[in-house]
């Protein structure tokens, strides 16, 4: 591979690929304070100290990467679907570690062939990690302060939490970095492995244990069809390559996936695609998500929320020369985005437990990012993945605060007006659910709005349901703001008489939050001077967001064409679903108005449209009807079998064991028959034998 | 001649190999391994007297002054070991002990 390495960077290369492993060796000399038993109120430093490290290196490398990056002669040009086919630059470089695999000997023709531990620097991984690291540090500084007991003691596992949460850390960095498939599936399955354990982090609680296996289970589903579409990928691009090219490099695998015919590319962008649907919690692999907030909820903010999930959109954004030669497998991602978007959407709508509603968000939100990615704007995608991590992270991070100053009550109906206890969490809170609402210019309005744009271009059909959905979100955000903020005080009796504004340090980095939850969105917007093509006057969509992920091996074109009139519709949508919240729910009602209003439907809703209970009829049950069916033919059939051939010698060793009676006398006895019958024996032989 | 010392010699032993099987105290069963003991001295001391080949030597009763030695050791450590187990269980029944039986 030739390296056109510019040789601008600030730090060297080797020094950035360190990065993922500062929290590894953080969680390790936490795991070294566990086993040496010491005091678990220092058990964060090592990992927050990794993470500061990690972030730290990953916002340098952002601003760093685009001079690293060799320069392509036609750099800028958009709409290279077309030109993909047939003529691949590599828009970014491999850097090799060390090589893992061989996957050739030196008598065969493709000698000098590895699978390797190598990490790819393009554009895309630049964003992914940045905002990862930067939220993951939030986080953690957050995760110091709340997982602790109304004492401000640390709560059992204090150690173990922060262990897992740097290797999570150091997971979702190498799933960011890697530069083949194989390794990308590495740390897509510890990522999933965290996320295991973190869910299931007060496993003594049983719902906490079912929900991490849950978790677990739908996503072996996905990462099943992930698995063989890497296998299928390597059967079809090894006989294509030459020596010294490693045949699951991403840049190796873009350059030669043009030559794949239509039916190979398709076939393997739908099983990359199944893995996504797993690990991005899309429909109908979708529900695992809500029953992960099992977790603590700095679990849910950073893993559920703001990176592990959004690894799907990563994978396809990522595999962009794949996608975007696939105009079915681009389809099946509009249809399931859709789907997925709207189910979440009203289902968010007849909730009560704020952390299960902010989940079917996450979902809806991810369907958004899909939908951008069906629409052959991934840049659209990413830059939601972007801002979607800084307001979701901080919403459920407000979710926690609250939930830790009322005893562990985020029932929505057991409190509200919860504005003067904490004032604080109630700004924060405003700021993500703006954000999230996609109120004119905060985060996550540019983010949506785009999407908006291309779903419309692709079809206004998509379009005008995402218009739909994104009312939805508006309207079930703020329903949730105020049955917890306004209306009289009512507080749970588990809160206890003082409840409280929550600490600093769990304060203090949701203001970080929330300054990227207002101005994120900047980064992806133009300042203009042109009064007549511009949102209000000065701002115009798309800018340095999208500028610096022309060189990624994103692909894919950007649509203006749904007009800037369209801005205007979707602010008015946010703001009328904020509007309409506030009539129905601006003073908490007790009585809840929808579930008297829509009735039947509400019912659906809340029971989230029984898709629980029907996958559990159509596959859980049969399953392990399946499986009780195995373990009876096991313990009867095999096991009947195995004690008939065994009841000889236990009859035998039954017989014998009688005359183990330890008593002295019986013994020489024993000895003295035996003598005798040998005795015998040997005269009779001597007189007959011989 | 041989014979009615080797009948002498297996009636010993057969008398203490009947008496060590059909007697609880351990006091006596010590007494008639001796007397299995001796039984075998005998038969030495008959052989070293009457050989098969028929000249005598000094073998037997030698290996059998031997045979004391041991015997007196192994009596006074046979002895000291009774003593103990009397003082664990308060009787010199044999039965009491069936630590070996299979539980």
């Amino acid at each position: 591979m030739l390296l056109a390495q510019a040789s601008t960077s600030l730090l060297p290369v080797d020094l950035y690929a360190t990065l993922p492993f500062w929290p590894l060796l953080g969680a390790i000399f936490t795991g070294i304070m566990i086993a040496l038993r010491l005091k678990a109120e220092r058990a964060f430093w090592p990992v927050v100290l990794g993470v500061g490290v990690s972030a730290v290196l990953g916002v340098i490398l952002f601003f760093d990467l685009p001079g690293m990056l060799p320069h392509k002669a036609d750099a800028g040009v958009t709409g290279h679907v077309a030109e993909a086919a047939h003529e691949y630059h590599d828009p970014g470089f491999t850097h090799t570690i060390y090589n893992w695999i061989s996957l050739g000997d030196e008598n065969s023709l493709k000698h000098d062939q590895w699978i390797s531990v190598n990490f790819y620097f393009d554009g895309l991984t630049g964003i992914m990690i940045a905002f990862v690291t930067v939220v993951s540090l939030m986080v953690m500084i957050y995760s110091i302060g709340y997982m602790r007991d109304h004492h401000g003691h640390p709560e059992r596992g204090y150690e173990r939490f922060f262990a897992f949460m740097g290797i999570f850390v150091f997971s979702m960095a190498m799933l960011v970095f890697a530069g083949n498939f194989v390794l990308l599936y590495l740390g897509w399955e510890l990522v999933g492995l965290c996320s295991y354990l973190l869910i299931g982090f007060y496993y003594k609680k049983p719902s906490a244990a079912a929900a991490a296996k849950k978790a677990f289970i739908v996503n072996r589903i996905g990462d099943f069809g992930f698995a063989l579409g890497i296998f299928a990928l390597y059967m079809f691009i090894r006989p294509l390559t030459h020596s010294g090219e490693n045949p699951l490099d991403y840049a190796v695998v873009f350059h030669y996936i043009g030559e794949l015919s239509q039916g190979k590319i398709t076939l393997v962008a739908l099983l990359l695609l199944c893995g996504a649907l797993g690990k991005s919690a899309q429909f109908p692999l979708y529900v695992w998500l809500p029953d992960a907030m099992e977790g603590p909820s700095p679990v849910s903010a950073l893993i559920h929320a703001a990176t592990m999930v959004t690894a799907g959109i990563y994978m396809i954004a990522r595999c962009g020369p794949i996608f975007a030669a696939s105009q079915t497998a681009l389809n099946v991602i509009v249809v399931l985005g859709v789907i997925g978007a709207m189910l979440a959407a009203t289902m968010a709508m007849a909730q009560y437990d704020m952390k299960r509603i902010l989940a079917y968000s996450t979902i809806s939100q991810l369907a958004y990012m899909f939908v951008a990615l069906g629409c052959s704007t991934p840049a659209s995608g990413v830059f939601h993945v972007f801002t979607h991590a800084f307001f979701k992270a901080l919403l459920f991070l407000c979710a926690g605060s609250i939930m830790l100053q009322m005893g562990h009550i985020i029932d929505l109906r057991r409190f509200s007006g919860l504005r003067n206890i904490l004032p604080h969490t109630k700004r924060l809170m405003l700021i993500g659910c703006l954000s999230l609402a996609g109120f004119p210019l905060l985060a996550g309005f540019w983010s949506k709005d785009e999407i908006v744009h291309a779903s419309f271009v692709y079809h206004p059909i998509v379009g005008a349901l995402m218009l739909i959905t994104a009312g939805m979100t508006a309207y079930y955000t703020f329903r949730m703001y105020f049955l917890c903020f306004h209306g009289p005080l009512r507080l749970p009796k588990e809160a206890g008489d003082h409840p409280r504004e929550s600490p600093p340090v769990m304060i203090a980095p949701l203001y970080v939050l929330a300054l990227g939850a207002i101005v994120a969105g900047y980064v992806g917007v133009t300042f203009t001077m042109l009064m007549g093509d511009s949102f209000l006057g000065f701002l115009k969509p798309h800018g340095y967001f999208h500028h610096y992920l022309h060189a990624s091996t994103v692909v894919g074109g950007e649509q203006h064409g749904g007009g800037l009139w369209l801005m205007y519709v979707s602010s008015a949508i946010a703001i009328a679903g904020i509007w309409l919240a506030w009539v129905r729910y601006g003073d908490a009602p007790v009585e809840d108005p929808d579930k008297a209003a829509l009735g039947g439907l509400w019912r659906l809703w809340n029971a989230k449209y029984y898709l629980d209970e029907l996958y559990d009829r159509l596959f859980v049950r049969p399953l392990r009807g399946l499986g009780r069916f195995f373990f009876a033919t096991d313990n009867n059939g095999i096991d009947g079998l195995i004690w008939v051939v065994t009841a000889v010698p236990r009859a035998m060793g039954g017989g014998l064991r009688l005359l183990q009676n330890g008593a002295l006398q019986g013994y020489a006895l024993g000895m003295v028959i035996g003598l005798t019958v040998i005795v015998l024996l040997w005269r009779w032989l001597e007189i007959n034998g011989a | 001649m041989l014979v009615a010392y080797l009948l002498v010699g297996a009636a010993l032993f057969a008398l203490g190999l009947i008496g060590f099987v059909t007697r609880r105290n351990l006091i006596i069963m010590f007494l008639c391994t001796e007397l299995m003991f001796q039984g075998i001295v005998v038969n030495l001391v008959a052989f070293g007297r009457y050989p098969l080949d028929g000249n005598p030597t000094l073998d037997g009763q030698v290996f059998s002054l031997f045979l004391l030695a041991v015997a007196a050791a192994e009596a006074a450590l046979g002895l000291a070991l009774v003593v103990l187990l009397y003082r664990y269980k308060g009787t010199l029944d044999a039965s009491v002990w069936k630590l070996l039986k299979d539980v």
